[in-house]
């Protein structure tokens, strides 16, 4: 007993001490798949990021740079991509990289057996579906001259079709004979247990330099409380503050020092039902997004980490400002229910999904609309039914957001105003401009008239208000001091972590 | 002795069976659609009809109970809907984790509970025992949650002896299995001390007292051996319940066990994943009280004779 007791003191007097050649990173969910053309999450894209290349990657903002693809040249009329590759690249069983690979891994998104949802991707490539329909063995419009260019050619000019090349969908995969998916990127992966971690390895020989330190650890801990302990007690080194301690942290010198913020390009909203009363009228939809005190939730319950929104598209996307905006204004609120003929109480739902940080919201936003004489019931669900009921058109009004696959205005209107799409899976808007003008942005390839276009576009919807447009969020991180040259890039799967280091001289608070 | 364990396991089928039909009819019948957790947010509406098709779900739901039905005779539980891994491979990863746990929290409650249980009955009403039986109602009472906190706050952040979470190591046990053991070293401790006074009142305790035994021999070999019966019980409860719904504990410590699985899958309609966590779980279940059964037999001879006469 006693031999015992001393042992278990000795080794609870041991303090546990994390590794200098290893980076501890946390999520709070397993990634959905490591398979490229399956990862709908943000999660999966991440981790997929630090497997695979795509034929180009995104910068440390939203700039397209080289990835296997070292040079690339887009025709006059916009339809062809020719992509030379670099032959420095190896899959991470020593097989080079070449361009049938190439083709290979883009044919997995759209071959008729599928079940990936990103086949909307090349659904403007010459012959694409025409093979997605059975009816072709292959796609016309992949070309392979030679083991190291690919041709692209497209049905017609389409402006951001190579920012989708740099999506994690597209990643650039090898299958083995065992089903295995084999990537050329700078980690490998060696371990993993599902709900609990994944370990990987440096690609020694990877061909944009190998990584500074050896391994990344990625813990999967859904709650906030330890997550916390992991980072105070150094095995995290990168860690997105929890919003009830952001204040705290920032008065803190040694917290506030190491406080890095991520601008995303996302979209928070309230959809309101545009099919059915009240909020089939013009006038009322104008009327709440006037009576939302934008900046006092921002203040209270986001503190401080958002922007107020002056329409669906993030200001880093839109080069000019919009002609609308509605600031906070009960009166004119009050005004424009007038001019609608609203002269009793307004009741309708309001639909969230199931999340305390999105009950303060909806709870908040309950309040402020009471002033205008809207009473709202809020209905909580899990995230399916909600989504579902959404689709159903079941809700007269829904909180919800919507996150960039690429960095495209376009992403922020066609998906979600184009009135077929609208109609059948969020909030009923229908406008015939819109549908010209994003048909327009889509097939256009002049960049001035498509931001003409697309300015255009968002006005009209602003001045339709399908929504209430709320705000765009930053996301603050926290890093350990020992972490060296590690800043947020602005796209989520942007980060390799090639050139991140920990020093050996700073220690844990 | 062997037919009643051939019996019992044969009345286990039609449990099986009752609990796959359930469970797919009520995971099919409830609302919520697997496809949706499966696009993301930017699709079309084709790929959710050709989607469906794939995993047959534009059948009738009939149609689709047979087919399911006749793949789990197969011994064949699919893959998840969602992320494409054979739900077999998943599940026993993750259930060997939640065993450990389970173990090792079990293991830690019966030693302790045991233990502290007889100290506090012989210690009968005095401070010791008024202590112990205090803590023991804390025990018993305090939410996993909060004890799971303030154990990470203290060990992890305050004395840093102890990571807050993991598995990669034998000091990443000792919290999750001290928080998931509690409610039942409490329980134990209290049934011990119960069931010790009333015992140590007996005649035959009286008789070998009289017969010159010493303290030590009583206990081992009259007071233990007649305690067995209810720890056997709580241990068969417990264990059921610690194998299938220590989900807060395992969420808390980042464990990556079955129950944590079995709410994600609900959350996303996996359903593959669901039915056949929810079967691997009822087995688990229905196997330990068979073994607990099987245990009474063997610890009391009276329990032996009524099972086979029956």
């Amino acid at each position: 007993m006693k031999k015992f007791l001393i042992s278990l003191i000795i080794f609870l007097g041991c303090k546990i001490q994390p590794s200098n050649d290893q980076l501890n990173l946390v999520l709070p969910g397993d990634p959905r798949s490591l398979d490229p053309i399956l990862a709908t999450d943000v999660r999966s894209g991440q981790i997929c990021t630090l497997l695979y290349d795509n034929l180009v990657h995104y910068g440390d903002s939203v700039e397209i740079i080289p990835g296997i693809a070292k040079k690339w040249n887009i025709s006059n009329n916009g339809k062809k991509y020719t992509f030379i590759l670099n032959t420095k690249v190896y899959f991470n069983n020593g097989k080079k990289v070449k361009s049938e690979d190439v083709i290979k891994s883009f044919l997995r998104i759209i071959e008729p057996s599928s079940r990936s949802p990103f086949s909307w991707i090349f659904e403007n490539v010459v012959g694409a579906i025409d093979y997605k329909q059975g009816n072709e063995k292959n796609i016309k419009g992949f070309v392979a001259p030679n083991d190291s260019t690919i041709v692209i050619n497209l049905i017609r000019p389409q402006n951001s079709f190579i920012n989708f090349l740099a999506m994690p969908p597209t990643s650039i995969v090898l299958i083995s004979e065992g089903e295995k998916i084999i990537g050329s990127g700078p980690w490998v992966l060696t371990e993993r247990i599902y709900d609990g971690h994944l370990l990987f390895h440096k690609n020694e020989n990877y061909f944009n330099g190998e990584p500074l330190l050896s391994k990344i650890q990625i813990s999967i801990i859904p709650e906030t409380f330890p997550r916390i302990a992991k980072y105070i007690s150094g095995f995290l080194d990168i860690m997105e503050i929890p919003k009830n301690e952001y204040l705290d942290w920032k008065k803190k010198k040694k917290f506030n020092e190491h406080i890095y913020y991520q601008n995303e390009l996302n979209t928070y909203y309230i959809g309101l039902n545009c099919e059915r009363y009240p909020f089939d009228n013009k006038k009322i939809r104008q009327a709440v997004n006037y009576a939302i005190n934008k900046t006092e939730i921002i203040e209270k319950i986001l503190n401080g980490n958002a922007i107020e929104s002056k329409g669906p598209i993030p200001p880093k996307l839109i080069s000019t400002k919009t002609n609308h905006v509605y600031n906070y204004d009960i009166e004119k609120a009050n005004q424009l229910l007038k001019e609608a003929n609203v002269k009793q109480e307004i009741e309708v739902e309001l639909w969230q999904s199931k999340s305390q940080k999105n009950s303060l919201i909806t709870e908040i936003i309950q309040s402020q609309l009471e002033q205008i004489n809207i009473s709202v019931k809020i209905v909580k669900r899990d995230w399916n039914n909600f989504t579902q009921a959404i689709r159903n058109g079941e809700t007269d009004m829904y909180y919800r957001s919507w996150h960039a696959d690429y960095p495209d205005a376009e992403n922020f209107i066609e998906p979600l105003f184009f009135s077929n799409i609208s109609k059948s899976r969020w909030n009923r808007y229908e406008n015939k401009n819109i549908d010209k003008l994003i048909n327009r942005i889509k097939n256009g390839d002049d960049t001035v008239i498509r931001n003409k276009n697309i300015l255009e576009a968002n006005n009209i919807i602003v001045d339709d208000a399908p929504w209430i447009f709320l705000w765009h969020t930053q996301t603050p991180f926290i890093v350990n001091p020992k972490l060296k040259d590690w800043k947020p890039k602005v796209m989520y799967n942007a980060e390799k972590y090639l050139k991140v280091k920990k020093n050996d001289h700073v220690y844990n608070q | 002795m062997i037919t009643y364990i051939i019996n019992r396991t044969l009345k286990t089928c039609p449990i099986m069976l009752g609990v796959i039909s359930v469970s797919f009819l009520l995971f099919h019948i409830a609302p919520g659609d697997p496809v949706i957790s499966m696009v993301g947010e930017n699709y079309k509406e084709e790929t959710l009809q050709q989607i469906r098709k794939e995993l047959n779900l534009d059948k009738t739901i009939v149609e689709q109970y047979f087919l399911y039905v006749t793949r789990i005779l197969k011994l064949d539980f699919g893959q998840s809907y969602i992320t494409g891994q054979k739900i077999i491979t998943v599940i026993s990863q993750k259930f060997f984790f939640t065993f450990v746990l389970a173990f090792f929290s079990m293991m830690f409650a019966i030693v302790f509970g045991v233990f502290f249980g007889i100290i506090s009955g012989l210690n009968y009403k005095n401070k010791i025992d008024r202590l112990i039986v205090f803590l023991s109602i804390i025990g018993i009472s305090s939410p996993v949650f909060s004890v799971a906190l303030f154990f990470i706050f203290i060990f992890s952040i305050q004395l840093k002896v102890l990571p807050p979470s993991g598995y990669q190591g034998i000091q990443y046990f000792i919290l999750p299995c001290i928080v998931l053991g509690i409610r039942s070293l409490s329980l134990f401790i209290r049934i011990t001390r119960d069931s010790f006074v009333e015992i140590i009142n007996e005649d035959y305790i009286r008789t070998a007292k009289s017969k010159g035994l010493k303290d030590h021999t009583i206990i081992n070999k009259h007071v233990l051996k007649n305690l067995l019966i209810p720890i056997i019980t709580i241990v068969g409860i417990d264990f059921s319940s610690y194998l299938t719904g220590a989900v807060l504990t395992e969420s808390i410590f980042g464990w990556p066990g079955i129950g944590r699985y079995l709410v994600d899958s609900i959350l996303q309609r996996d359903f593959p994943a669901i039915q056949a966590t929810v079967l691997f779980m009822s087995l688990v279940f229905v196997m330990i009280n068979l073994f607990v059964d099987i245990l009474y037999c063997f610890v009391n001879p009276k329990i032996r004779e009524i099972l086979i006469e029956k």
